[in-house]
């Protein structure tokens, strides 16, 4: 009876052994299989394209059935945008244009302001790219020569080049015949200013020289850091956006250098940077900066100075006034200047930003819709005459000019306008060759940086940078992958002539 | 089987070898093919660029450049001060974070009320999202109205608030939170290791006369090297490929004073704000990468070679 038993329960655990080999392969084959058939659903792919007749019969067969299915399905355009300051605006305009219009259009309007690039070359590389994005001068630099961004000059009419004829701009966004985007606004870096801390401090006016607004910056913090409130702030967890918007023009003002780089000369000379450069090391530390600034991005330092908590710091003009008025309301009064100079010197016009524009992607399957989309909404001259009137945006085109009214805080604050000191730089060599011009080492940017928290000595590191921009031209040049930017007789006062 | 000549046995084995091997093939075969999918072959893919210059941009052919680019990595003084930050930033991580860890499973692994929910406490951080990590770590420790220094004021232990994100202090708040992060990961080996130690080796230890440290330190310890062995390479590799630490609290910065080698790595396949880095580099990121593999296995190597002791269990 014990040995039937045992035989018995022998045979069942060999039971349950081939059952749980059994059930291993099945998993196995399972998946192997599911492998096996993703393999073959590229290969089906690969085909489809390697055969273009069967490939376009396949496309037009799914297409057909489709739109029997979808035929009310309506055309979805995807814009990304950077900017946030005009957010609320735009989502409102963007909604009133998806229910009213009679294309069958729907906008899904989406906002990435941080790591723009960044998004938007992950997403062209994982081919999901947006139909429309916001133009941004590196995006820009870096897709130009990719061909995944379209021309837009076959689709504009007649109408719409009259209309935006000055925002056409050879060597900016037209290139080689070929029009990219059409900004609509302009931009540049002024100082801003709490009124407020200044009659605090008892400082009657803005500083007209850039060693006033050091001494200015180190009075407020000397009389008012015991309340928390500190004379100057700059952005420097990111160097190149903080002094982008800062010193480069303030160096197009006071030196006539583009990133400096000299038009004249065809070489870049940063030595000339050393005196500005002592002096932003002044300002930057503990005895005038608000505590922190090295490892401040550009909103944490808005929000300080909607607090009253920063004296003064430089920003972009069109995106500040719409900051404290809707992103982080500000109640105490604040002021805005020219970037101040060494003594007040101006030897050159300070270059603005044409932006607002947008860059479509060659690559849409929706670049007709797009189009509409685009025209409806953000080249309707009604609505940008609304965005200026808003406060915006400063509107660059002539017919919105004509038509809008400024907001007050255009009135009451003149140069946040763009004006007659302003105008429009050529590109240097490394901007119009971005991916051919390899600097070595830490750019301009990083390396103000490490002077102003670090120990490289200005005019050691000055030098050595000039060298290696130098020697990086030079290689691109030899190489034919540079052509060479010199302009006799280039008047910094008139760089765009 | 009598009635079964030599030959017939053989091949009857040979048969079963085979079914027996299949089958173990058949198993692997799902992870080989993952693994030579996104491992292998984005290594190769990789080595390939050390030897072009490429941008990344699909317009753009890959320049062959030769050796331009390694060479470039050893004239790089950012790239030498991110290998110095990150044996900085390692030492003192592994150096705190394991005698940590393993006092925290010491204690925690007893039976005692609230030693389970302490336990899960701790080890929270492991699962949390570094993103969400550095956003409350950049809260708490900002100069201007962080918590910490909010605090360590209000409590009169400093006068002035410190900069925990500036050049100076960047590397230390880096390590805090790296430990904060990873301590409950580590405690939890250490836990499994202690479960192993059988009660009886330590009861003996006792009536013998050893007090609690004589039985850590004779006892526990000893019995803990295999597994300490293998939490301290775990610990030394993690250290050397930290990066989404480094990234989401300073992104290397301020002034390349926390740059690390895998994030100065990654900066030149996917610039961060913080670098110098505006556009891609898929050449020198490549060699900037190969070289910091070198260096990290090459440390690896020596750490086994030097950890052979720790197997001796007694």
């Amino acid at each position: 009876m014990r040995k039937r038993y045992a035989k018995t329960h022998v045979k069942g655990g060999n039971k349950m052994k081939k059952m749980k080999k059994l059930l291993a392969m099945v998993l196995v084959i399972a998946l192997t299989m599911s492998l096996a058939t993703a393999c073959s659903n590229k290969k089906e792919e690969a085909t489809s394209t390697t055969d273009p007749t069967q490939g376009a019969a396949q496309s037009t067969d799914s297409n057909e059935s489709k739109d029997d299915t979808q035929s009310a399905e309506k055309t979805k355009v995807v814009i990304w945008s950077k900017d946030r300051h005009d957010a609320d605006f735009i989502t409102q305009k963007v909604a009133e244009y998806n229910e009213t219009n009679t294309d069958n259009i729907e906008v899904d309007f989406q906002i990435y302001t941080d790591n723009f690039q960044q998004a938007i070359d992950m997403a062209f590389q994982s081919g999901e790219a947006p139909d429309m994005f916001s133009q941004e001068t590196k995006v820009f630099e870096s897709h130009l020569g990719s061909g995944r961004i379209a021309d837009l000059a076959p689709m504009m009419d007649d109408n719409f080049k009259t209309t935006f004829a000055a925002s056409i701009i050879p060597g900016l966004n037209e290139i080689d015949g070929k029009i990219y985007y059409v900004p609509v606004t302009g931009t540049t870096g002024r100082l801003f200013y709490n009124k407020n801390i200044f009659e605090k401090a008892g400082i009657a006016n803005p500083p007209a020289t850039f060693e006033e607004m050091v001494a200015d910056a180190k009075l407020i913090t000397e009389k008012l850091s015991g309340e928390g409130i500190y004379g100057f702030a700059s952005n420097m967890k990111n160097p190149a956006s903080a002094l982008n918007r800062s010193l480069l023009y303030q160096v197009q003002r006071q030196l006539g250098l583009q990133n400096g780089y000299n038009f004249t000369t065809g070489q870049f000379d940063f030595t000339q940077y050393a005196d500005l450069l002592a002096q932003w090391k002044e300002l930057l530390s503990q005895s005038a900066a608000f505590p922190g600034c090295e490892s401040l991005d550009i909103d944490p330092l808005r929000t300080q100075f909607a607090a009253g908590k920063i004296g003064m710091y430089i920003s972009f003009t069109h995106a500040e006034p719409g900051v404290y008025k809707n992103q982080f309301p500000m109640t105490e009064e604040w002021g805005v200047v020219q970037i101040p100079t060494l003594g007040g010197q101006v030897t050159g016009a300070q270059g603005f930003v044409a932006n607002g524009g947008y860059l479509f992607n060659a690559e849409s399957k929706n670049l007709d819709a797009a189009w509409k989309a685009y025209n409806s909404i953000f080249m309707n001259i009604d609505f940008q005459v609304e965005y200026y009137e808003a406060g915006l945006g400063i509107s660059i085109v002539p017919a919105v000019i004509e038509k809008a009214k400024p907001a007050q805080i255009y009135i009451d604050n003149k140069d946040l306008l763009i004006g007659t000191t302003d105008a429009i730089w050529p590109r240097n060599p490394q901007d119009a060759n971005a991916t051919a011009f390899v600097l070595e080492g830490m750019d301009s940017n990083a390396t103000f940086a490490s002077m102003f928290y670090g120990d490289t000595d200005i005019a050691t590191g000055l030098q050595d940078l000039t060298d290696r921009y130098n020697a990086a031209l030079k290689a691109g040049i030899d190489e034919g992958t540079i052509q060479p930017i010199v302009k006799s007789g280039f008047d910094p006062m008139n760089p765009s002539k | 089987m009598k009635n079964m000549t030599k030959p017939q046995v053989l091949s009857t084995r040979n048969k079963r070898k085979i079914k027996e091997n299949l089958q173990a093939y058949s198993m692997l075969l799902p992870n080989l093919v993952l693994f030579i999918a996104f491992s292998i072959y984005p290594c190769i893919w990789t080595l390939k660029f050390i030897f072009y210059r490429y941008s990344g941009l699909a317009s753009e052919v890959p320049k062959f450049i030769g050796l331009d680019n390694l060479m470039r990595v050893f004239r790089d003084d950012i790239y030498w001060k991110a290998a110095r930050n990150t044996f900085v930033y390692a030492g003192a991580k592994i150096i705190i974070i394991i005698p940590l860890a393993f006092l925290l499973a010491l204690f925690l692994s007893k039976k005692r009320k609230g030693n389970g929910l302490l336990q899960s406490v701790i080890f929270v951080p492991t699962i949390m999202s570094a993103a969400v990590m550095g956003l409350v770590f950049y809260l708490l420790f900002n100069v201007y109205n962080g918590q910490i220094n909010y605090y360590l004021m209000e409590w009169n232990i400093i006068k002035q608030p410190i900069n925990w994100l500036g050049a100076k202090n960047a590397m230390e708040t880096l390590v805090i939170t790296a430990i904060w992060g990873g301590v409950g990961n580590y405690m939890v080996y250490f836990i499994a290791g202690l479960q192993r130690i059988s009660e009886e080796t330590l009861e003996s230890a006792r009536i013998d006369g050893a007090n609690s440290i004589q039985t850590v330190w004779n006892i526990t310890l000893p019995m803990l090297g295999p597994i300490l062995k293998i939490i301290l390479m775990l610990s030394i590799t993690a250290a050397f490929h930290d990066m989404t630490n480094v990234m989401v609290l300073t992104e290397g910065g301020p002034n390349y004073s926390t740059m690390v080698l895998s994030l100065y790595g990654y900066s030149f396949f996917f610039p961060v704000s913080a670098s110098s880095i505006t556009l891609p580099q898929y050449g020198y990121g490549a060699a900037v990468s190969a070289v910091s593999a070198m260096i990290a296995g090459i440390v690896t190597v020596i750490y086994l070679k030097l950890s052979k002791k720790l197997d001796d269990v007694y």
